[in-house]
């Protein structure tokens, strides 16, 4: 008799989600799908705004990447004012992105995947989160701790607060950087590189104990899609578009915003309100590709900071091409939060980072804009059109998490097949099956989160509805 | 040492969810600068910042039958299974204490809300108990004054 288990909701990632996996009569995995189950519409609720409301609406979409947003939409903005902004703000736009990356980061590797990595995928769940690893090794929990409240403390620096800062304009930024502000984000950045170094060490320690994991979570050849520099760079906030493939090799390269849709269309699935984005020439789903850390990795040439380029060049050791198991997204964040850091620190002690021109004005020359940037879980895009009053009239935004559907779905059904067996439930089948979402850390509704579990169950069901199963946890 | 921290924690587009902001509101003149703060949800950074603190009280909505009531309680560190969108302030005060060796005093003044609902104000029982939470708070951290009402 064919079965269906359905996990939900998905625990320990941003947003809300649910997994359903369907056995066969003979008890294996014949499919298993990850559905995201909100709705958010904020590409509707924008129409008839005007432009330069956008960086502060938009970034409402997500409070653990609110800059992200900032970024891309005041990009989109910049393009409608067709102004090109001043050097001074560009590069403190970019330290807020690499603090927003750096923050984030560290909340997916230590509060939300760290616990599966110290504890063991087998854990009980009663200690498998951030009190089990504060209890197992606390400077771990420590590091993770001090490290996203920097990233947050050079957003509050630069921006005013920590969570929807307002201080990303069109044309810039509404104010410069003071020199004490400066110096003491600089002040810190000696052990902020001294912690990531130091979980890097752990993390190399420990993870040839996931074989099997690193084996079977999402590891398949994809298209990989990211920003890279001209000088074919790590980029988080100009830069081209680069899709490579399995082995590394170019697919397509120098691709500008405005460009991106004769590269990508997206297909909806009947089952979730997550749009799945493919690779057009090679059609849905062969065009399946992904973005975020792992894909910044695989397909720049070099990092283009020196402690980050000689970890990049270990991790690129891992295989011959690209790296393909989407467990060593936690390994490609931890190199770039050590990106983060250097780059800060050079991007801060560039000569006229205190400029106090930091901003352009115009009215709207435009009425189409693009902005692209990479946020932490990958490529974001925003794509504004205005009328002559400068009243929006139509939005459309690609979300990071969105390009990596095609791959999270595969992933699962990857997973699946290779823990999942239909007899009997039991949480270490379970929590691998959402470990696998968690590598790529999906950022789905997105408020604001924090870490842990949430309330979930999975059951195990006949064909005709009859419950032959039940796993709950934290349901009260 | 900061020698006193409040915390008031909540969604203040979830009616009186938000009261905490409130509460941190009519106390932020009387307290010293950098020592009251509103914030949408305790995470795991606050166990840092209250372990340098000597006194701590958190202020939040609470659900229950009698709306605009104000209670008082004691706490203690007390490891739980946390959620996803929740880290509790017995939480914060276990992490405090297991990974920088130390916690503060600490109790938390909560108001009971009638209204959760997508409201960007108080209703008024509990915008009425705003004023009684704040002298509670200023009571536990030992200042003996008054917020305007």
């Amino acid at each position: 008799m064919s079965k269906t288990i359905i996990i939900d909701p998905v625990t320990r990632i941003e947003g809300h989600s649910k997994i359903t996996i369907h056995l066969d009569d003979a008890g294996r995995v014949s499919d298993a799908r990850f559905h995201v189950t909100q709705f958010r519409g904020f590409e509707k609720l924008v129409e008839g705004r005007p432009f330069h409301e956008m960086p502060s609406l938009t970034a409402r979409v997500c409070g653990i990447c609110p800059v992200s947003h900032l970024i891309a939409s005041a990009k989109a903005c910049d393009a409608l004012l067709a102004v090109k902004i001043p050097e001074a703000a560009t590069n403190l736009r970019q330290v807020l992105n690499l603090a927003q990356i750096l923050q984030s980061h560290a909340l997916s590797f230590f509060h939300l995947s760290s616990p599966d990595l110290v504890l063991g995928m087998d854990a009980a769940p009663q200690t498998r989160n951030l009190f089990g690893v504060a209890a197992d090794k606390p400077d771990l929990a420590r590091d993770g701790i001090w490290l996203r409240q920097y990233g947050q403390e050079i957003i509050a620096h630069l921006a005013g607060k920590r969570i929807h800062p307002a201080w990303v304009v069109p044309g810039g930024v509404s104010a410069p950087l003071t020199a004490d502000r400066r110096d003491i984000i600089l002040a810190k950045v000696p052990e902020a590189i001294q912690r990531i170094r130091r979980t890097l060490d752990w993390y190399k320690e420990v993870f040839g104990h996931f074989d099997a994991e690193i084996r079977t979570f999402a590891n398949f050849p994809s298209l990989f899609l990211g920003l890279v520099s001209e000088q074919g760079e790590l980029e988080m906030y100009d830069g081209k578009l680069r899709f490579v493939d399995a082995t590394g090799r170019i697919v397509a390269d120098g691709i500008e915003a405005h460009q991106f849709g004769d590269y990508v269309e997206e297909a909806v699935e009947p089952d979730s309100y997550l749009k799945s984005p493919y690779y057009k020439s090679m059609g849905y789903p062969d065009g399946i590709y992904r973005v975020g850390p792992l894909a910044r990795l695989n397909l720049i040439d070099r990092v283009g900071t020196p402690m980050a380029e000689g970890e990049w060049a270990e991790f690129r050791m891992l295989e011959r091409g690209a790296a393909l198991s989407s467990f060593q997204y936690h390994y490609a964040r931890l190199i770039e939060m050590l990106y983060c850091v250097e780059k800060i620190d050079k991007l801060l002690n560039w000569h006229d980072i205190l400029s106090e021109h930091v901003r352009a004005t115009a009215d709207p020359n435009s009425l189409e804009g693009y902005g692209v940037s990479e946020a932490p879980r990958g490529t974001l895009m925003h794509h504004y059109k205005i009328d002559r009053k400068g009243l929006m009239q139509w939005a459309n935004l690609i979300i990071a998490t969105g390009h990596n559907s095609l791959a999270m779905n595969k992933g699962v059904y990857q997973v699946a097949r290779y823990f999942v067996h239909g007899e009997k439930i039991d949480e270490g089948m379970l929590n691998r099956v959402e470990a696998v979402i968690r590598t790529f850390d999906p950022c789905l509704s997105c408020s604001t989160h924090a870490f842990g579990q949430m309330p979930m169950s999975i059951q195990l069901l006949s064909p005709d509805g009859e419950l032959l199963d039940e796993l709950k946890r934290g349901v009260r | 040492m900061t020698e006193m921290l409040v915390i008031g924690y909540g969604n203040l587009l979830r009616g009186d969810d938000g009261v905490g902001h409130h509460v941190v509101a009519a106390l932020e003149s009387l307290l010293p600068e950098g020592s009251a703060f509103a914030i949408h949800q305790l995470t795991p950074e606050w166990s840092e910042t209250i372990s340098h603190a000597r006194n701590v009280v958190f202020v939040d909505a609470a659900v229950g039958d009698s709306p605009g009531e104000v209670r008082c309680l004691r706490l203690v560190p007390r490891v739980y299974q946390p959620g996803s969108h929740e880290l509790t302030a017995e939480g914060v005060l276990s992490m405090s204490a297991d990974l920088f060796g130390r916690y503060p005093n600490a109790h938390i003044v909560t108001i009971t809300g009638k209204s959760f609902e997508l409201s960007d104000s108080l209703t008024t029982p509990v915008a009425a108990s705003v004023p009684v939470a704040a002298r509670i708070v200023l009571e536990l951290l030992g200042e003996n004054k008054a917020p305007e009402r």
